[in-house]
Order: structure tokens, then C-alpha cells, then sequence
């Protein structure tokens, strides 16, 4: 849309537009408002001034009444009496006559000499006859009219008497007087005229007016409508029929209402000549005052656009406030303008200085990609002279298969999309070799927002791109020896768990049997602590591992810190106790729950007290936690111990690395303090360590654990102990599918072990993949152990191609598919979920795993004990005589039971007391009330001896 | 060599002139026509019908003719000899060129030299003075003059029996009576066995008594040799008719108007009217006009508002032809064999007077109907 131009003019000639308009409709409204109220007013005069006519009218009357009765007497007079003498005494009427039946004056009676009426003279003609033809008994007056006797205005009166008829000419000369008098008294002449215009009285002998146009003044009257005579207007008023058939016209002079309008319209224009007067003045000094300092603003305004010098500043002698204010804002911004000039040309020198000797490559390029100015590092990069440079596109300099790279930008820049960018692009030197450049570049606009040019820093970044190819280069090898690194580790991990697997899986199945001597079950213990600790190993290593190659993941859950902080210290009481040690924990500011890795928390605290215990001999060991507002909570553990010398502060943390005292005194695989670091980095945080050698040490981190709302935990139900499968159930068929026969026996023979008689299970074997599918199609298992590692077709190929087929066969069984691996990373927990897997266990398995995954999976039930869960125990055995009661039990399952205190784990403490209910119930009820009270000192008591011996 | 655009400046003074004449040539071709001032010279206050009847007429020509250049100025001279000289040069004074006028003789007569050089034009319609008669100069009389009235009245009477004639000659207007009796004497003379009994009187201030012994004489028929359509013509004829119920009464065609007509009484049937104008009840014109002055203005009027009404259409007619001098009026005015107007036709002769026909009224009773 074009814009709209608008007429400009100046103040002065647009104020005085508006000025002149104002005056102009003020005079509008002043004339029309004079002449309307002339108008009214006039109309209300003239209105009054008809009322004159009625007072003549009502003279005339009263004088015809008279007259009349005047006439009655004379005529009533007898005959010798009516003398002219009588006749003039009794009143107005100058001729009386008597006529015959043919309207013939038959005698006449005359006040005065001189008419031309005589005896005989016939009446019958004209009006008079007319009226004497037509008068009715009662006597009126004839109209108005010339007299036949002397031409002078006349009225008639006839009326019979005895019988004979009897005119009465009466001379209304007494009316003219009395017009005349009224006329001069009033101002305004009065005129009687007859009814066909003709002036038969006038109160101004002077106006000579023979006849009125009745018909056109009869109308309302106006002064628009006037009479000429006797050199002045008149304005005739003409009143109604009155009793001699006449009207009065009343003339009114224009005189006085032209004088009134004229005063009016003089006090008007004198009122407008004021006005105008005034409005002169006020701009003439509105001009002096207002305009002219403004034009003289805009005059050195245009100075200051045009970098004059500012001319003499006059002094600030403004009149208005307004003014002045403009003035000394003016000057202000004038100075303020000066100012930034200055920094302007200050910036632009700076500019010019940083553009010309900056160590990479400037330059301005306009919209359509030409160079505009170039500075000296550019002509270096691309081997152009400046003058070459400036003037050419960038396109001309880019090589051609790079053409595509920065239109994007320029066009996105213009469209507003995005000022600045960076991109790499490839340049041809003059020489012909290529340059890698790295540009930066921002789009410049006017103050309207249009694209003006871009300014573009350009670096040659060859040589680092060489440098980062090489770098590439190394790191694809680094990640291809990491990934063989976590390959080897896999295979490891599968490797050493395979034989594990049957190890661990075998010596669980012996452990059921009933038939074994305790010394045998004692040596199946051994084996089964030696195979967990091995697992323990292993996982230690692969935890490195893990972490090395950044796939150890943290979890977050909510915990309660402060409890985490007792179990752990509840954990080693009993140990310092025994080294006579004083193991205290300090917890001040900590939230009731926070998010974070729990296990792990407790991995790195029980990590850093072992070790404080396990090196101090004497004094104490402190673990604290404190929050310090916010999200941070700093652990810290302190002990009196040996201490660490400075040399290895910076080892300890190496895996496979011990100081020189732990190799000393305490053994171990020297990966506690490097897992632990590598554990808080995970989470967050950092370990350090500040010792004095012979004063002790301490381990000090900081971790991030935002607090989390307070929620209950929901009670668990409580589950009795898992006895074994139920009898009575319908018959399941269970695939074990595995490649290794060392791997299928442990499990089947598991399974066989709590198959009950008559069986719930019905167990067949697959050498691989391909063989499950197989017996899949002919069998239609209901559960499906599948390891994932299988030659021919892998366990996720079989998962795949069961599950599509039971997609296919609605009908079919909805086989429940385990997978069972011996990899060692997380993360296949959930691939193999995706591909269909319903369940996961790892190998080595563990046996009430299996369980629960038939149960929760596979809908068999569990035989358990069923038992209410115990009251809150009371104690009555002490930890020695349960360490002996203890030892009744199998040795797997205090195994797990002595791993399980080791890690504080009271869920698992409270699910292996579960599988040995209704052995020992009084050993049953000491360590349920330990679990219930959380009393890992009392846990750890039980082992104390046990961990001596083995110590020692 | 390619044309090169003139400047604007350049076409603007070419083009102002140019537009400036166009508009001129506009304005002058679509200028209103201005006015022409034509005095109607009369007796305004006459007190009776004479003065205001021509007025109206005028007023009645203007309002039938809306787009006549005429603009009517009352000239009042009172029918006063001695004031017509000085109240035509006032008019003339104040731009008046042309006039119309129904004064009485003795008043044209002193108003010729104002018309002798062709400052102004006057069209007369009441003064059959010869004197006016047969002159070079710019007063044209569409009456034809006493000369040719008298002797037409003179071929009437001669033709009536009866041997005594008495003839009431006004004194108050000898400028037109004098040369009428001469003229009608002469006339009648030649043409027949009357008796003329002479009797000189100031109609208007006319007194029975004093004409009773006269009239009482033993007289065949009367002529009233007045003009001025006096109203004491009729109460004259009255006397007459109550003295010589049988005798025929002569009127002159200045006595044609209503107001006498109204005073004759029983006379009326008695009298006989001569007119220059035929009878309204013959002349459906005539007749016409007398309706549509009577509907406008309430009464009837006499017979001069006819030479009134068409001396104005004399005027309009050689205005409406671009004629606006006096002299260019009267050239065109007598280039003209007969002029028709609306109430008659009028032939001007080389000096500007006419000659006509003559009508002798009798059932005027009729006339005022």
C-alpha cells in the first residue's frame, strides 16, 4: 500500500487557516443570527402595528353608530324642521335625501352648498345602486366609495322611514382628519383603502399612492416587500375587511429597521474588525514569540544536520516556558549529538583500526554477495590485491561445489530469518589451492530494518582442519579399540559367567537336596560363596569397565539421606566397635527424601567407612552429611588413621591402585576408592581426599540431590517364603533354550528340583535359536527360556520370529519368553524387552528369580508359607547363639543373607527370611525383629566371627 | 531533430489570455440583458381612477410579459402642465430614455421640447392636441388627435335629427377642448342643420344650479366636449337627461370609463360614447383584457389602459430586437407599417401619429357588465 502523502504547510499559515475559518463561520453565525432576530423583531413590530387598524376601525364604528342615530333623529324630525342648520347640527351627514321608487332623489336636505347632486338625480348606477338595490331592513352602511355629490370619499346610510326611503351621505373628511392625527401621532401613516385598491383616505397627504395592489401586499408582511414613496421604502400592512368594506393600510417605514440593522450590522462589523484586530495581534506576537524561535530551531537544526557549526546560541530569553524548554533540550541534544559524533568517529577509527589490522580476515559484502571493503589479513588468505577484492563476488571466490553453502544464510538474513551465522565453506586461493575458511558473519541493517551489508570475519582454518582430520582420524580409533575393548568385555563377561552359571546354578540345585551331609553341604557353600564372590569380582571390573566406556548409567529415585547415613554407619558399628574404634555420624540440614542414585550413594559411603575402619587402628571415624541450603549435600569421612602420604594422594583413585599402606596391611583389589570416584563423578560430584600421613584422612564430596516430596511408602503385601511350585496345576511347558548344555542342566535341573509330583512342569530343550522356533511351531510352550547369545539364529531372532508367528496365529499359545544373557551391560535389559522379550534375568541365575518370573509371568503358583507375618519380634536370641543357629541353614542362603547385610539391603534381608520361614521360628523372630528395626548392627554382629576367621 | 516540450510558463501565458477572451466572449453572449427604464407618466394620487388604471396596467403588461426588458418608473406629474417639464427631466436625469404617458394635452404640449432632440422617446396615449400633430420629433401619439375625433364626432351628430346643439366645452383643459370645438364646430358645419349653443365651464367644479337655466333652454342634444374621464360628466348628462329626457347626450372618447358610466343614472341610455377602441362586446380582445385587469385588480378599468398596454408592447417589441436608444426605437417603431398589438393594430405615419376609426357606443349599460 502506497503511503499517503499529506499536504504540509506551515503552523502559521494552517493557524491562520483555521483562525480566518473560525471568524468566518463566527460572522455566519453572527449575521444569521442578526437576521433572524431582525426578522423576528420585525415581524413582532409589524405584528404591533396592525393593532393600529383595529383602533381605527373601531373609531370609524363608533362614529358610523353615531352617525346613524344622528340620521334617525333627523329623519324623525318633521318636515319644516330639517333645516341645514339641524342637519349640520346633529352631525357628520352633509347630504340627506329622500328617493323614489326609482332611486331619484326626490328631496334633498344639504348641511352644505356645492354638490352635484340635485332633485331628480338618479342613484341607481354604480355601486351606491347597487348597494341601495340589496339593502336588506336593517341599516348598514355601504362600503367606501367616491360621492356622487363632489368625488370625496363617502359612505351611505339608507333607511327607511314612514315608509319612504332615505340616503345619508355621510362625508368621512372628520375620519381623514382623524387618520391624519392618528398618523402623525403614531409614526406611521394609515391609508383607507376601498376594496379595489383605491386610496380613499390617507393620514400623509403626502404619500401619493391613488391605489394599493391588494392582491400583492396582501400577503405577510416583509421588509423585502416594500412601497417607494417620498424617497424612502415603505412596508404596507394590510388589515382585514373593516366595517366599510375597507382595510387600513398601515405603512411602515423601513427607516428604523434599516437603522436598527444598520447599528446591528455595524456592532457586527466592528465586532469582526475586533476579532480580526485581535487576531492580528496574537500573531503577530504568537509569530515573534512562538514561530520565529521555533523557525530559528529549525535553522540551526538544519545546521546540525549538515555539521555546521552551531551559530552563536542565543540566550535563553524565551518568554514561554515551553519555549525555553525546547530551547535548552535542544541544546542539550545538540551536545548530546556532538558527544556521539565524537564516539562515533571515535568507534569508526577503532573499527577501521580493528578491521584493518585484525589477524583474520574482514570484510563487508553487500546483499548480493560483492565485496565491499576487504582489509589486509584477506588479500593474505585468497592472494588478491585489495583493489581485485573489492568489487568481486564472494562466489567468485568459492569453490565451485561450495556455491551452495551461504546463499541460504544471505537470503534467510534478508528475509529477517537471522543476522548472524557461522558456517565453513571452501575458497579458491589465487594461486588455485583450496583454503578451508571458517566465516562469521552478521547482517548490518539501516534504521528502517533493511539489509545493508553484511560484515563478515573470515578465517583460514586449514591447518586446524588438517589438525582435526588427524584428529578424527585418532579418535575413530580410539572408539574402535574402546568398542573392541567393551566387545572383549562382553565376551569376558559372557565367558566367565557361562561356567559361573553353571557353578553358582548347580550348586543351588545340590543345595535343595535333602539328602546332602552337612559336611558336603558346607563344601556346596564354598563353592557358592567362592562363585558369588567371583560374580562380585567380575562385576567390580566390569563396573570399571562400564564406567570407562561411559555406559554405566545413574538412577534417580527418592531416598531418605539421614536413613541411608545410619544404615550405613549401623553397617560398621559393630565392626569399629570391635576395633575399638568410636564410629559416630553428624547429619545436620538434610531433607526428609531426595532424587538420586541411592545404591550407589551407599556403594561409595560403605566403600570410604570400610576403608577408614579398615585402616585406623585407633580414634574415630566420622561420617557426616550436611545440607547447606539449596540442592547440595556435602558427605564427608574422616578418620585418625594412618593417613596417606602426599606422594600417593594422587594414585589412590587409579584403579588396581593401593596406597602403600593398604598394600601393607590390608590387601584388597585396589578398585574401592577408584569405583567410589568414578561413582560420584557419575553422580555429580567430586571425591577428594586431604590426609596427613600418621593424622589421618579425609574423603570429602558434594552432590547434587534435589529434595522431593514426602510420600509414604506403600506397605508392602506381605508374601510368605517360596517353598515351591503347587501341585495341582495345569501342566506348563517350559522351553529352556540355550547352545551350551552347561548352561540347559543347572536350569532344568532347578526347574525339575521344584517341580512337584504329580509335575505342573513339562520341560523340553533347544540347541538354538532356529530349534526353538522349531519345537515352538509343533509345541507351543507356555514359558520359554531363551538365551539371547545362540549360534545358528540368536535368541532375538527366535524371540522375533515366535512372536510374529503368534501375531499370525491368534490361537496360538502366548508363550511367555525369558530372556536369560551373561552380558554385562544394562542397557540389553531393554532392547531385549523391545523385541518382545517378556522378562529378563541374567546369568548366573538366581533361583527364586526364576521363580518369580514364573509366577508374576507365567501365572503358576508359588507354594508359600502362608503365615501372618510375624509381630515385631521380640529379641531372644543373641547374635552369637543366632550365628549358630545360623549355620543350620544353607550355605547359599547365608550367603546371600551375609551379602545382603554387607549392603545394608533390608529388602533382601526381609525376602531371604521369607524363604526360611518355619525352619527356626525363635532364630526366625530374632532377625525379623532386626530386619523390622533395621538393626544392621545386629546383622553384623552375626558375622563378626565370621569375618574374623576369614580375616584371619 | 526531436521536438523539444515547451515550457509550462510558456503554454500558461499562451493559455491565460486565450482562456480569459473565451470567457469574456461567454460572458457576454450569456450576460443577463439589462433593464430598460420606461416612465409611465401619470397622475398618481388622482383620486379616482385615472393614474392607478395605468399603473396597473403597466403592472398587469409586467406580469403577462416576465421576460420584458421594461422596468415601469412611475413619473408623477400630476397632469399639472406647469410641473411635467421639470418632472420628465428628473426622470430623464436619472437614466430614464423612454416613456409612456397619459397626461391631457396641455401637458404634452409643454413636455415637447424634452422630446424634440432624441434624448428620450415618449409614446403618447391621451393628447389629441393638434399641436402635437404632424412634428419631426421623438413624441409618438398612438391617439389619433382632436382634429380627426372631432370631425368623426361631428359626421355622428350630423347625422342625428334636431336643430340646437348644446356642447359643454371643459375650460379646464382648453389644449385639447378649443382646437376640438374648432374642429367639431367646423365639422359640423360643413355637414349639417345644427345649432351650436357654446357653453365654457370647469367640468369638475361643476354646480347644477348654476348650469340648471341653461340647460332648461330648449336643446335637441348635448355634447359634453370634456376629457379626463371626469365623474361630473356624468352628473352633467344627469341634469341634462332630468331637463331633455329625449335628447341624446354626447361624450367624448375621454369619458370611457366606468366611473362615468356609473354616474349617468337614467341617462345612460341616452348617452352615446365615441371611443377609438370598438365595444368590448365586439372586440373579444378588448372584452379579454377588461376581464383579466378586473380578475388581477378588482375593478374595471377605463379605456386609456388599452393605449397603455400597448404603447409598453410597442416598446418590448422593438427592445426584444436589440433597439435600447430612442432613436433606434423610433426608427423601428415607424419602420413598421402596422404594428399589432394585442389589443389592435397601430399604424404609425412618417410623424409618429396615427390615424383611426372612431366607435360610437350606445348600449352601455352593456359596457359595464
Amino acid at each position: 500500500m502506497a503511503p499517503i502523502r499529506q499536504r504540509r504547510t506551515t503552523f502559521w499559515r494552517y493557524n491562520l487557516f483555521l483562525e480566518i475559518s473560525a471568524l468566518l463561520l463566527i460572522s455566519a453565525i453572527l449575521f444569521l443570527t442578526i437576521w433572524l432576530a431582525m426578522g423576528e423583531l420585525g415581524q413582532r413590530y409589524l405584528q404591533l402595528r396592525l393593532a393600529d387598524a383595529n383602533k381605527v376601525d373601531l373609531f370609524i364604528g363608533k362614529q358610523l353608530d353615531e352617525a346613524r342615530q344622528d340620521v334617525e333623529r333627523f329623519i324623525a324630525l318633521p318636515e319644516p324642521s330639517r333645516s341645514p342648520e339641524v342637519l349640520r347640527f346633529l352631525g357628520a351627514f352633509s347630504d340627506l335625501y329622500r328617493l323614489d321608487e326609482k332611486l331619484r332623489v326626490a328631496r334633498m336636505y344639504q348641511a352644505t352648498a356645492g354638490s352635484r347632486v340635485f332633485v331628480g338625480f338618479s342613484l341607481s348606477g354604480g355601486k351606491l345602486g347597487g348597494y341601495l338595490r340589496t339593502r336588506d331592513a336593517r341599516a348598514a352602511f355601504s362600503d367606501i366609495m367616491r360621492g356622487y355629490e363632489d368625488d370625496a370619499p363617502s359612505v351611505y346610510l339608507a333607511l327607511r322611514s314612514a315608509g319612504d326611503l332615505y340616503l345619508g351621505r355621510l362625508n368621512l373628511s372628520y375620519v381623514q382628519d382623524f387618520l391624519s392625527e392618528f398618523s402623525r401621532f403614531a409614526g406611521t401613516p394609515l391609508m383607507l383603502v376601498a376594496s379595489d385598491g383605491f386610496v380613499m383616505l390617507s393620514g400623509d397627504a403626502d404619500l401619493r399612492f391613488s391605489s394599493i395592489d391588494l392582491k400583492r401586499w396582501a400577503g405577510a408582511p416583509s421588509a423585502r416587500l416594500t412601497l417607494h414613496a417620498r424617497g424612502q421604502d415603505w412596508i404596507p400592512l394590510i388589515s382585514t375587511r373593516i366595517t366599510l368594506g375597507a382595510r387600513i393600510v398601515t405603512l411602515i417605514s423601513t427607516q428604523p429597521l434599516e437603522t436598527q440593522r444598520g447599528i446591528l450590522l455595524l456592532a457586527a462589523l466592528g465586532f469582526l474588525a475586533g476579532m480580526i484586530l485581535l487576531v492580528y495581534l496574537k500573531n503577530r506576537r504568537m509569530n515573534h514569540l512562538i514561530l520565529q524561535p521555533i523557525a530559528a530551531f529549525a535553522e540551526r537544526m538544519r545546521d546540525l544536520e549538515q555539521g555546521r557549526p552551531l551559530a552563536g546560541e542565543p540566550g535563553s530569553g524565551q518568554r514561554f516556558v515551553e519555549i525555553d524548554s525546547i530551547h535548552t533540550r535542544f541544546r542539550n541534544m545538540a551536545e548530546a549529538i556532538a558527544q556521539r559524533e565524537r564516539s562515533l568517529r571515535e568507534s569508526e577509527e577503532k573499527f577501521r583500526l580493528a578491521f584493518d589490522n585484525a589477524n583474520t580476515g574482514m570484510c563487508l559484502v553487500d546483499p548480493q554477495g560483492r565485496l565491499l571493503q576487504v582489509n589486509d589479513k584477506m588479500t593474505a588468505i585468497f592472494g588478491y590485491r585489495q583493489q581485485e577484492l573489492e568489487g568481486m563476488s564472494v562466489n567468485d571466490l568459492a569453490v565451485p561445489e561450495d556455491l551452495g553453502l551461504s546463499p541460504g544464510y544471505i537470503d534467510q538474513a534478508v528475509r529477517g530469518e537471522g543476522d548472524s551465522t557461522t558456517f565453513e565453506k571452501r575458497y579458491r586461493h589465487r594461486q588455485g589451492q583450496i583454503i578451508d575458511c571458517q566465516i562469521a558473519s552478521s547482517l548490518v541493517r539501516d534504521a528502517q530494518g533493511q539489509p545493508r551489508y553484511f560484515i563478515s570475519q573470515v578465517q583460514d582454518i586449514s591447518e586446524r582442519r588438517r589438525y582435526e582430520q588427524e584428529l578424527q582420524q585418532a579418535r575413530d580409533a580410539a572408539e574402535l579399540a574402546n568398542r573392541a575393548k567393551s566387545a572383549f568385555l562382553a565376551n569376558m563377561s559372557h565367558e566367565i559367567r557361562t561356567p559361573l552359571n553353571a557353578i553358582l546354578g548347580f550348586a543351588q540345585v545340590l543345595m535343595r537336596a535333602p539328602e546332602l551331609s552337612a559336611e558336603h553341604r558346607n563344601q556346596l557353600a564354598t563353592i557358592l560363596r567362592s562363585g558369588q564372590h567371583l560374580l562380585a569380582l567380575l562385576n567390580d571390573i566390569l563396573d570399571i569397565a562400564k564406567i570407562e566406556a561411559g555406559r554405566l548409567t545413574c538412577e534417580r529415585a527418592p531416598f531418605d539421606p539421614a536413613a541411608l547415613i545410619r544404615e550405613t554407619e549401623a553397617i560398621f558399628r559393630p565392626r569399629a566397635h570391635d576395633q575399638g574404634l568410636a564410629l559416630s555420624v553428624a547429619i545436620h540440614q538434610l531433607p526428609r527424601r531426595v532424587a538420586g542414585d541411592a545404591l550407589k550413594l551407599r556403594q561409595v559411603l560403605i566403600n570410604l567407612v570400610s576403608n577408614a575402619i579398615k585402616f585406623t587402628r585407633s580414634g574415630t571415624v566420622i561420617l557426616s552429611a550436611e545440607g547447606r541450603g539449596g540442592e547440595r549435600i556435602h558427605f564427608s569421612v574422616a578418620d585418625t588413621g594412618m593417613g596417606i602420604a602426599p606422594d600417593e594422594l594422587d594414585r589412590i583413585f587409579d584403579p588396581f591402585t593401593q596406597a602403600e599402606s593398604g598394600r601393607v596391611t590390608q590387601g584388597g583389589t585396589g578398585l574401592g576408592l577408584a569405583l567410589s570416584r568414578q561413582f560420584v563423578r557419575l553422580m555429580g560430584g567430586a571425591l577428594s581426599v586431604a590426609s596427613v600421613p600418621g593424622q589421618g584422612s579425609r574423603f570429602t564430596f558434594a552432590l547434587t540431590l534435589p529434595p522431593v516430596a514426602v510420600a509414604e511408602p506403600a506397605p508392602l503385601a506381605p508374601r510368605g517364603r517360596i517353598l515351591g511350585l503347587e501341585p495341582d496345576q495345569p501342566l506348563q511347558r517350559v522351553l529352556v533354550a540355550d547352545d551350551l548344555e552347561d548352561n540347559r542342566a543347572p536350569l532344568c535341573a532347578l526347574l525339575n528340583a521344584l517341580n512337584p509330583r504329580p509335575p505342573v512342569l513339562e520341560i523340553r530343550e533347544a540347541a538354538n535359536g532356529r530349534e526353538a522356533v522349531e519345537i515352538w511351531k509343533t509345541w507351543q510352550p507356555q514359558v520359554i527360556f531363551m538365551d539371547m547369545r545362540m549360534p545358528v539364529m540368536s535368541g532375538e531372532e527366535a524371540t522375533r520370529a515366535i512372536k510374529a508367528r503368534m501375531r499370525e496365529r491368534p490361537k496360538a499359545v502366548r508363550s511367555i519368553v525369558v530372556a536369560l544373557t551373561a552380558s554385562a551391560f544394562d542397557e540389553q535389559r531393554d532392547h531385549f524387552l523391545a523385541i518382545g522379550c517378556d522378562a529378563f534375568a541374567r546369568k548366573p541365575f538366581e533361583a527364586d528369580e526364576l521363580l518369580d518370573i514364573l509366577e508374576r509371568h507365567a501365572g503358576l503358583r508359588l507354594a508359600r508359607d502362608t503365615a501372618p507375618p510375624p509381630a515385631p519380634p521380640t529379641p531372644s536370641l543373641s547374635p552369637a547363639v543366632a550365628a549358630e543357629r545360623l549355620a543350620a541353614y544353607p550355605a547359599e542362603w547365608r550367603a546371600a543373607l551375609e551379602q545382603a547385610v554387607e549392603l545394608a539391603d533390608f529388602e533382601r534381608i526381609s525376602a531371604l527370611l521369607e524363604a526360611i520361614r518355619g525352619r527356626d521360628p525363635a532364630l526366625e523372630k530374632t532377625l525379623g525383629h532386626w530386619a523390622y528395626r533395621f538393626d544392621l548392627e545386629s546383622f553384623m554382629a552375626l558375622y563378626a566371627g565370621h569375618r574374623r576367621s576369614r580375616d584371619a | 531533430m526531436p521536438m523539444q516540450k515547451p515550457p509550462l510558463p510558456f503554454i500558461l501565458i499562451l493559455a491565460l489570455p486565450l482562456l480569459a477572451a473565451t470567457a469574456s466572449l461567454l460572458w457576454w453572449l450569456l450576460r443577463p440583458v439589462p433593464p430598460i427604464q420606461v416612465g409611465l407618466i401619470t397622475w398618481m394620487a388622482s383620486g379616482a381612477v385615472v393614474g392607478s388604471s395605468e399603473m396597473n396596467a403597466g403592472d398587469l403588461f409586467l406580469e403577462e410579459y416576465p421576460d420584458t426588458r421594461i422596468r415601469l418608473v412611475p413619473v408623477d406629474d400630476e397632469w399639472n402642465p406647469e410641473r411635467t417639464p421639470r418632472i420628465i427631466a428628473d426622470a430623464m436625469a436619472r437614466g430614464v430614455r423612454f416613456f409612456v404617458s397619459t397626461h391631457p394635452s396641455h401637458c404634452a404640449v409643454a413636455s415637447l421640447p424634452l422630446f424634440a432632440d432624441g434624448r428620450a422617446l415618449v409614446i403618447n396615449t391621451a393628447s389629441t392636441s393638434p399641436a402635437l400633430t404632424g412634428r419631426d420629433d421623438f413624441l409618438l401619439r398612438i391617439t389619433p388627435d382632436a382634429e380627426q375625433e372631432q370631425r368623426a364626432i361631428a359626421r355622428e351628430v350630423a347625422g342625428w335629427p334636431g336643430r340646437r346643439l348644446l356642447v359643454l366645452q371643459d375650460s379646464g383643459i382648453l389644449a385639447y377642448t378649443d382646437p376640438a370645438f374648432a374642429a367639431f364646430s367646423a365639422a359640423l358645419a360643413t355637414l349639417g342643420h345644427w345649432q351650436v349653443v357654446q357653453r365654457k365651464l370647469m367640468i369638475s367644479a361643476f354646480r347644477p344650479e348654476d348650469e340648471r337655466a341653461l340647460m332648461a333652454e330648449p336643446y335637441d342634444a348635448l355634447y359634453i366636449l370634456a376629457g379626463n374621464y371626469q365623474t361630473a360628466i356624468g352628473n352633467l348628462a344627469q341634469l341634462f337627461h332630468a331637463l331633455h329626457p329625449e335628447a341624446p347626450i354626447l361624450l367624448t372618447p375621454w369619458a370611457r370609463s366606468p366611473a362615468i358610466l356609473d354616474t349617468l343614472g337614467e341617462a345612460i341610455g341616452h348617452v352615446v360614447l365615441s371611443s377609438q377602441h370598438p365595444s368590448r362586446h365586439t372586440d373579444p380582445a378588448i372584452d379579454d383584457y377588461f376581464r383579466r385587469f378586473r380578475a388581477r385588480f378588482g375593478y374595471e378599468p377605463h379605456a386609456m389602459t388599452i393605449e397603455v398596454r400597448q404603447a409598453l408592447e410597442l416598446l418590448d417589441r422593438a427592445f426584444q430586437q436589440g433597439h435600447d436608444t430612442p432613436e433606434a426605437v423610433k426608427r423601428d417603431l415607424l419602420a413598421v407599417p402596422t404594428h399589432q398589438t394585442s389589443l389592435g393594430p397601430i399604424a404609425f405615419d412618417r410623424s409618429g401619429d396615427v390615424t383611426g376609426d372612431f366607435h360610437f357606443l350606445r348600449d352601455l349599460d352593456r359596457e359595464l357588465q
